[in-house]
């Protein structure tokens, strides 16, 4: 979110007008906005809770619950971010139903996990669908952390408070799942 | 690793979001809409009717219209200015009209208590003034606005003098109907 959020604080909403007419009950406006961001945000809920099927019934009701409340958004922020806090919630609550152990170091002493670099880095040739691959192999609460870091942009403290974690535990599941991770592209071969 | 897998990551961001939602999940979404989205008299709000806009363009129709005539006729007024044409006339006519005016409701005085009387006196004024109206309207078009004018004043004068004429006449009667009244008493 670091990047995004600068970016917000420079630029406003270009889909603005369009949320004030979603706010007047345009259902033209509300498909636009659909279509804007559905790709995206299906994205986001697929890599929280890994199905498609799920992620797709997520989506729906993410949007539904946007569209009925939409008219307290104030707009101080962008729809996409709103929309986006919106289906991560809503994609953890089904991870939290599934009763998964989010994180299940609360309370660990922070040993310190180095954030080694490997020696190797160089001949390591990363490409997109294989770090995809290698995350679906991540344990659910390694791979929540690193797309919710990684991609989705939100930083410890917003991680903390969306997984109701501390910001320190955050940050050390962090360095363990992307540790996991390149052990994972390593032993696919990824590294010469 | 961990720097480059984020700067990686960053570069290649849009090759992370490569599912696409399902074909039918709008309508899916659609079909639970809340009830403000379906309500069809906010979306009549939003886009005018066309009757609604029949109206509009009817009424500035009318009043494009209306002002127009208003434009014209001031113009008109505009083009018959009497002091450009000759400032004597000009003057003798808004004389003439003021003891008209004058006279005129002198005259309706009479009204009351000998309406035949008035009756006659008042056509005779009426039938001067039409043709005092026609000129007037004659005027604008006029190739010799001079020669209308001055007949116009000639009416005017006219008018006057047959007005006075008239006075005179209801001021004689009514000495004669005071004397016959005197007479009377007298005898």
């Amino acid at each position: 979110m670091q990047a995004d959020q600068n970016l917000e604080a420079v630029y406003i909403d270009k889909h603005y007008n369009l949320v004030v007419e979603c706010k007047q009950g345009s259902k033209k406006a509300c498909y636009e906005l659909y279509r804007l961001y559905s790709k995206a945000m299906l994205n986001v809920a697929f890599r929280i809770v890994g199905n498609i099927a799920e992620a797709e019934d997520v989506l729906q009701e993410a949007f539904l619950d946007a569209f009925g409340k939409v008219k307290d958004f104030r707009q101080d922020t962008t729809f996409g971010l709103w929309l986006k806090q919106i289906v991560v919630n809503r994609s953890i609550n089904l991870l939290r139903k599934r009763k998964l152990e989010l994180i299940e170091m609360e309370g660990e002493q922070l040993e310190n996990i180095p954030d080694e670099e490997f020696e190797d880095d160089e001949e390591t040739q990363l490409q997109a669908a294989r770090v995809k691959e290698a995350m679906k192999e991540l344990p659910e609460g390694y791979r929540l952390v690193i797309s919710l870091y990684l991609l989705e942009g939100y930083d410890h403290e917003e991680i903390g408070e969306i997984l109701n974690i501390s910001e320190n535990t955050s940050r050390t599941q962090f360095l363990r799942a992307k540790r996991k991770l390149v052990e994972i592209l390593k032993r696919k071969g990824i590294t010469s | 690793m961990s720097k480059r897998l984020e700067s990686f990551i960053e570069m290649n961001r849009e090759e992370f979001d490569e599912l696409e939602p399902s074909a039918d999940l709008w309508s899916r979404i659609e079909q639970h809409l809340p009830p403000q989205y379906n309500e069809p008299k906010k979306r009549e709000a939003k886009t005018f009717s066309l009757g609604f806009v029949m109206r509009v363009a009817a009424s500035v129709i009318l009043v494009m219209g209306i002002s127009f005539a208003v434009y014209l006729r001031n113009t008109k007024k505009e083009v018959i200015d009497l002091a450009a044409i000759n400032p004597e006339y000009a003057q003798q006519q808004i004389q003439y009209t003021s003891q008209i005016e004058t006279k005129r409701t002198q005259l309706e005085s009479i009204a009351q208590s000998e309406p035949e009387l008035y009756k006659e006196f008042n056509s005779q004024i009426a039938k001067m003034d039409s043709t005092y109206k026609q000129l007037n309207s004659e005027l604008a078009t006029s190739p010799n606005q001079e020669r209308v004018l001055h007949a116009m004043i000639r009416n005017l004068q006219i008018q006057t003098q047959v007005l006075s004429q008239q006075l005179s006449v209801i001021e004689q009667y009514n000495n004669m109907k005071k004397e016959q009244k005197n007479g009377i008493k007298n005898i």
